[in-house]
């Protein structure tokens, strides 16, 4: 009988616990099914290095495209140059709930990431390192984080967090929908 | 053109030095890199359903995005990443079957100048039964001209070949 209560106490605990779960996983197929409505098409922006609120380079231009494929299961974004070459190019991607990323980096190196926190007061997703490939040696640049927050259908930002060296560094890409 | 079937037989005449088993990182990227970047229209082999494909590099040359568009049936369109992978080749699949496989190049042919790659992982499958894409092979069958062939596998079998055979766009 004493256990009863106990019992008692440690569902009502874990419901909470597992609704909250349940409640982060659904945010992020929720999220991308927003961005599979949002990003599609040609993007043009500015970025630097550190945030946007406190950029610690100069602005620079920058152009970006997003393609979907795959049955509306994968998103392709590549930032291009004055040529229209792909820089580096990032896919996004669901695994069941969880939304998956390798990026393609100038690095040369390719992380993947998996979404581990949906701020819903920004609608920001932010996606954590899981492994890299092709990295030469420890030290060399490579991405640790990928945040993606959808501003409204007009304005994205997204912000790749590196480390170099031992030291971490930012570079957010502001974007607004292109015109052309 | 006389210089694409050049590098294609340096390449050919390099890798079939070796073991037709072993796949060398460099010279098998490199044909990847030298031979399927630009725009190609095609065909699905067993249907005739037309396609048009873009391969294109990216991240420093340290990948090559293949984008196969299916105007029939847009949304069963597919694209997959070929990459290096300190030494080995790796290619993903994203997949019309709507999950992602990753693959690794296991073995090249000089003789049918094709490259093949075997399953690793895959992501996104909803149920154990899933039909998936376990092999892929990329085969350059003469000037200007490729073809890539994804193997399904479900339930403990092979499922049959989606092969896309492509002819580049001048």
């Amino acid at each position: 009988m004493k256990l009863l209560p106990m019992f008692a106490l440690l569902i009502a605990g874990f419901i909470p616990l597992t609704s909250a779960y349940v409640d982060e996983l659904s945010n992020e197929r929720v999220f991308f099914n927003k961005m599979l409505e949002v990003l599609p098409g040609n993007w043009q922006g500015k970025y630097a290095d550190g945030t946007y609120e406190n950029p610690t380079s100069d602005w620079q231009p920058i152009e970006v495209n997003y393609q979907i494929t795959s049955g509306d299961t994968a998103i392709i974004e590549n930032y291009v140059d004055g040529n229209e070459s792909a820089i580096m190019t990032t896919v996004y991607h669901l695994d069941n709930n969880d939304i998956r990323a390798t990026h393609f980096c100038g690095a040369q190196n390719h992380p993947r990431m998996a979404g581990r926190v949906f701020d819903r007061s920004s609608n920001t997703l932010s996606l954590n390192f899981v492994d890299v490939s092709n990295l030469q040696t420890p030290a060399d640049y490579h991405s640790r984080g990928i945040d993606l927050k959808i501003i409204d259908h007009d304005n994205v930002h997204v912000t790749f967090s590196g480390l170099e060296n031992g030291e971490d560094s930012t570079r957010v890409f502001a974007l607004t929908r292109s015109q052309k | 053109m006389q210089t694409q079937r050049i590098s294609i037989a340096v390449l050919l005449l390099i890798t079939s030095l070796q073991s037709s088993a072993e796949v060398d990182v460099n010279a098998t990227f490199d044909l990847l890199k030298q031979n399927l970047v630009g725009e190609w229209r095609g065909f699905i082999a067993h249907s005739g359903e037309p396609v048009e494909a873009t391969f294109y590099l990216t991240g420093n040359d340290s990948a090559i995005v293949e984008y196969i568009r299916r105007p029939q049936k847009p949304k069963a369109s597919m694209s997959s990443v070929y990459h290096a992978a300190d030494d080995e080749v790796w290619v993903t699949h994203y997949c019309s079957f709507m999950n992602q496989p990753r693959l690794k190049a296991t073995s090249f042919s000089a003789q049918h100048r094709s490259l093949s790659f075997d399953l690793m992982d895959v992501s996104n499958l909803q149920q154990s039964g899933d039909r998936y894409t376990h092999k892929m092979r990329v085969a350059f069958p003469g000037p200007n001209k490729a073809s890539v062939t994804y193997t399904g596998f479900a339930e403990g079998q092979e499922t049959g070949d989606l092969t896309v055979e492509l002819e580049r766009i001048e």
